[in-house]
């Protein structure tokens, strides 16, 4: 019996899976609304990211259509999360498309993930707006539909490098990074580039290539075994590492400056680090502690919506990638709204003011112009400290 | 057992072969690109797992690094098919010599299978010495590796960046075909005294080596043949997705095709079918719940990795009461695939009077 009824169920499971693939109907697109599709990985490895980017998109999508929408077209939102899988990326962006017929996609916020996901956005000949992926060269790996709401990774290691030798004075650094993401190897590559250039010098370079890496000892102690201390310690890592490194280093009693990007933007490490997460730097994109109205507003609105405030900068720059959307359609849109016109309108915006900073694609460039915030964590709490750029 | 609806020839024709082919040849041609790619994804899956029901289910190597080779048979193939101009842009440092070879997509994944092969043999040697545990904590190493050699090779490989501008090459009919070239290969393996001496180690290993089997040697070469289509079916991925990255090929790739052999029945071939038809689709299902919905005027907030508990909900489900997996011990749909029976039944009368008979009593079976 036992045996009748799983038999039965996965049946069932398979018949509704079978039937999904077989009934897809192509819902006919009103010239009324406007089809706008999200991917983000809400869960698995990048959840700490895009989870608050996907709200801040939610948000932003659903103050427009309350406010009437876009051109006063209503937007017709759909959203997956594809879980941190290159496959799922990719078919989901395709579903967007095809099944849901997005006229745009944005979303994700991993480098490697948008190539996979903005290549099949490419294929099908529909723009792809990451919303937090800050890899310059990506628009050029994947071709002219892409582009970035965020800055490269260039501008922040810049900024980084600016402010650590010219604010804080710095004139030494050690640096390690994390070999398996694009990600932090361009940003330690141009934080080394910009450091060497002002006259700073790189003691020491390391790196571990494993996501799930814990175990620093081996790094620690060619730092500890140096004659003269670095004056600045560079993590490229992620999120999931950082508290660990940051206990593991502190407690050999380097208790130097540490520095990362945006990677670093999780209230999460001060919580997990504690005191260990003191003198803590980092760039990121929204100073939310601004006094401005556009930054005020959005802090508000998420906190009714979510009952908490925005997690970190993601959520910001979820929220602006559709007010990017709606404002290339409004203003730099005659005729019909297509992939193809709003591809071309995207590309035209300067000027427009978000969360995030003011976004301008200059020069042909599909990575924005964008300034840098940087922050520090002290005693478990975030404190801004300086706008670059 | 002739007159039952399982052992009729129209009956297994239209299941494991009508449907399946009208399938492929609507998704392909009527429908939104997306369903074709969903089934791509699912033939892909089967490769990979039917690949490593070898090893798991036959020789009771149990192995949890299919993910490397697929590594090996993405990287090896895609360098092979590039225009030699996008490579040397895309991967500075490119020695000219790969730079220059460019080779039909067939060839190239052919290749890369034999490469695998060769690697899964020179790490077979020493590997194959273990046993149980053992040897599938060195199988999940061997994943660790070959992400690390691909990492740390940006010269030929691009690093941990990825290869993007892979052309297309793996279209729906072409994943298709090779898939049933693969299962047929397999299948023939398994009905050749090779394959029955591979089950026979499996279940009996003493037993075997009394007869003289040389488990060694079938161990090894069956680890091989797995490596193989395993590399095969990573070509696939790549010319499918058209961007590959090393960290695509990892443990959750490793662990999710175990995922399917365990789930469908690792000791049978048929077994990679439901296994990979459920891993593949049903998280495609379940997404649609997550991102929140409203019921009877009820808004169910959005509940972000729903998907992965029901997903282990069924894993934990069949592991308790069919721990041999949906397929059991039944290696119906691909013995019915490739049994010439099948297809010569169609043409006798007496199928037909069968097929008649069943149907008639199922319905006077309703009446009573």
């Amino acid at each position: 019996m036992k045996k009748r009824i799983l038999t039965l169920a996965l049946a069932l499971t398979m018949a509704a899976a079978t039937a999904m693939t077989g009934c897809g109907k192509k819902d006919s697109a009103s010239s009324d609304t406007i089809n706008i599709g999200t991917v983000f990985n809400t869960t698995g490895y990048m959840a700490a990211y895009e989870q608050p980017a996907a709200n801040g998109f939610q948000l932003a999508v659903d103050e427009i259509n309350e406010a009437g929408g876009i051109s006063g077209k209503k937007i017709t939102y759909t959203t997956i999360n594809a879980q941190s899988d290159a496959a799922q990326n990719a078919s989901a962006t395709t579903k967007l498309i095809d099944v849901n017929n997005a006229v745009v996609v944005a979303g994700v916020c991993e480098a490697n993930l948008a190539i996979t996901a903005g290549t099949a956005a490419q294929d099908a000949g529909v723009p792809f707006v990451t919303v937090g992926a800050t890899l310059p060269d990506i628009p050029d790996r994947v071709g002219d539909g892409l582009y970035l709401a965020p800055y490269g990774d260039n501008t922040q290691a810049y900024a980084l490098a600016e402010y650590a030798y010219n604010d804080l004075g710095l004139k030494t650094a050690y640096v390690i990074e994390d070999s398996t993401s694009e990600y932090t190897l361009a940003l330690s590559k141009y934080f080394k580039e910009r450091f060497k250039e002002l006259g700073g010098e790189i003691v020491l370079e390391d790196s571990y290539d494993e996501n799930g890496y814990t175990d620093f000892s081996a790094s620690i102690s060619k730092v500890t075994a140096l004659d003269k201390k670095p004056d600045l310690l560079f993590f490229s890592s992620f999120t999931d590492q950082a508290p660990i490194m940051l206990q593991q280093y502190r407690a050999q009693g380097l208790d130097m400056p540490v520095m990362s990007g945006d990677g670093f933007d999780s209230l999460t490490i001060a919580e997990i680090a504690g005191k260990d997460a003191n003198n803590v730097y980092y760039s990121t994109h929204v100073n939310l502690d601004a006094d401005s109205d556009v930054v005020t507003k959005f802090k508000a609105a998420y906190k009714e919506k979510y009952s908490t405030e925005p997690e970190n900068a993601f959520a910001a720059l979820g929220y602006d990638s559709a007010y990017l959307i709606k404002y290339a359609i409004e203003n730099y849109i005659d005729g019909d709204i297509t992939s193809d016109s709003i591809k071309e309108a995207i590309g035209k915006v300067t000027g427009f003011e978000g969360v995030t900073g003011t976004i301008s694609y200059e020069n042909g460039s599909h990575v924005p112009t964008k300034s840098v915030s940087i922050n520090k964590f002290e005693n478990g709490e975030v404190v801004f400290l300086k706008n670059v750029g | 057992m002739k007159g039952t609806l399982k052992n009729n020839s129209i009956f297994k024709f239209i299941i494991v072969v009508l449907l399946p082919v009208l399938a492929v040849i609507i998704c392909h041609n009527a429908m939104p690109s997306y369903y074709s790619m969903m089934i791509s994804l699912f033939l892909i899956n089967v490769i990979l797992t039917a690949s490593l029901n070898l090893t798991n289910g036959f020789t009771g190597i149990f192995n949890i690094g299919q993910a490397g080779f697929m590594a090996i048979g993405a990287y090896i193939s895609s360098l092979l098919t590039m225009e030699p101009n996008i490579k040397a842009a895309r991967i500075s440092g490119l020695p000219q010599w790969i730079a220059n070879i460019h080779i039909p997509f067939p060839a190239a994944i052919i290749i890369a299978g034999v490469i695998a092969m060769l690697i899964a043999m020179i790490i077979g040697f020493p590997v194959l010495r273990a046993r149980g545990d053992y040897l599938s904590v060195i199988t999940l190493g061997l994943v660790i590796i070959i992400k690390a050699v691909i990492d740390n090779n940006p010269q030929i490989t691009n690093g941990s960046k990825g290869l993007g501008g892979i052309k297309g090459y793996a279209t729906l009919p072409v994943i298709f075909i090779v898939t049933i070239l693969v299962l047929f290969i397999l299948y023939r393996i398994m009905k050749s005294s090779f394959g029955r001496n591979m089950i026979a180690i499996r279940d009996d290993e003493p037993a075997a080596v009394s007869l003289g089997i040389n488990v060694t040697r079938y161990r090894l070469l069956s680890f091989m043949i797995s490596a193989f289509f395993g590399a095969i079916g990573g070509g696939l991925w790549a010319h499918l997705y058209k961007s590959i990255a090393p960290s695509f090929f990892y443990f959750n790739e490793s662990f999710n095709i175990v995922e399917m052999s365990v789930l469908g029945g690792m000791a049978t071939l048929s077994g990679a079918i439901p296994g990979a038809l459920i891993v593949t689709f049903l998280p495609q299902l379940l997404a649609n719940l997550e991102s929140g919905f409203t019921i009877f005027g009820a808004t169910v907030p959005p509940l972000y990795g729903l998907s992965n508990i029901i997903m282990s909900l069924i894993f934990i489900l069949v592991i308790i009461f069919k721990r041999t997996g949906i397929t059991g011990n039944s290696d119906y749909i691909v013995n019915s695939m490739f049994d010439k029976n099948t297809y010569i039944g169609l043409f006798k009368k007496q199928t037909w009077v069968d097929m008649g008979n069943i149907v008639k009593s199922m319905f006077s079976h309703k009446k009573i």
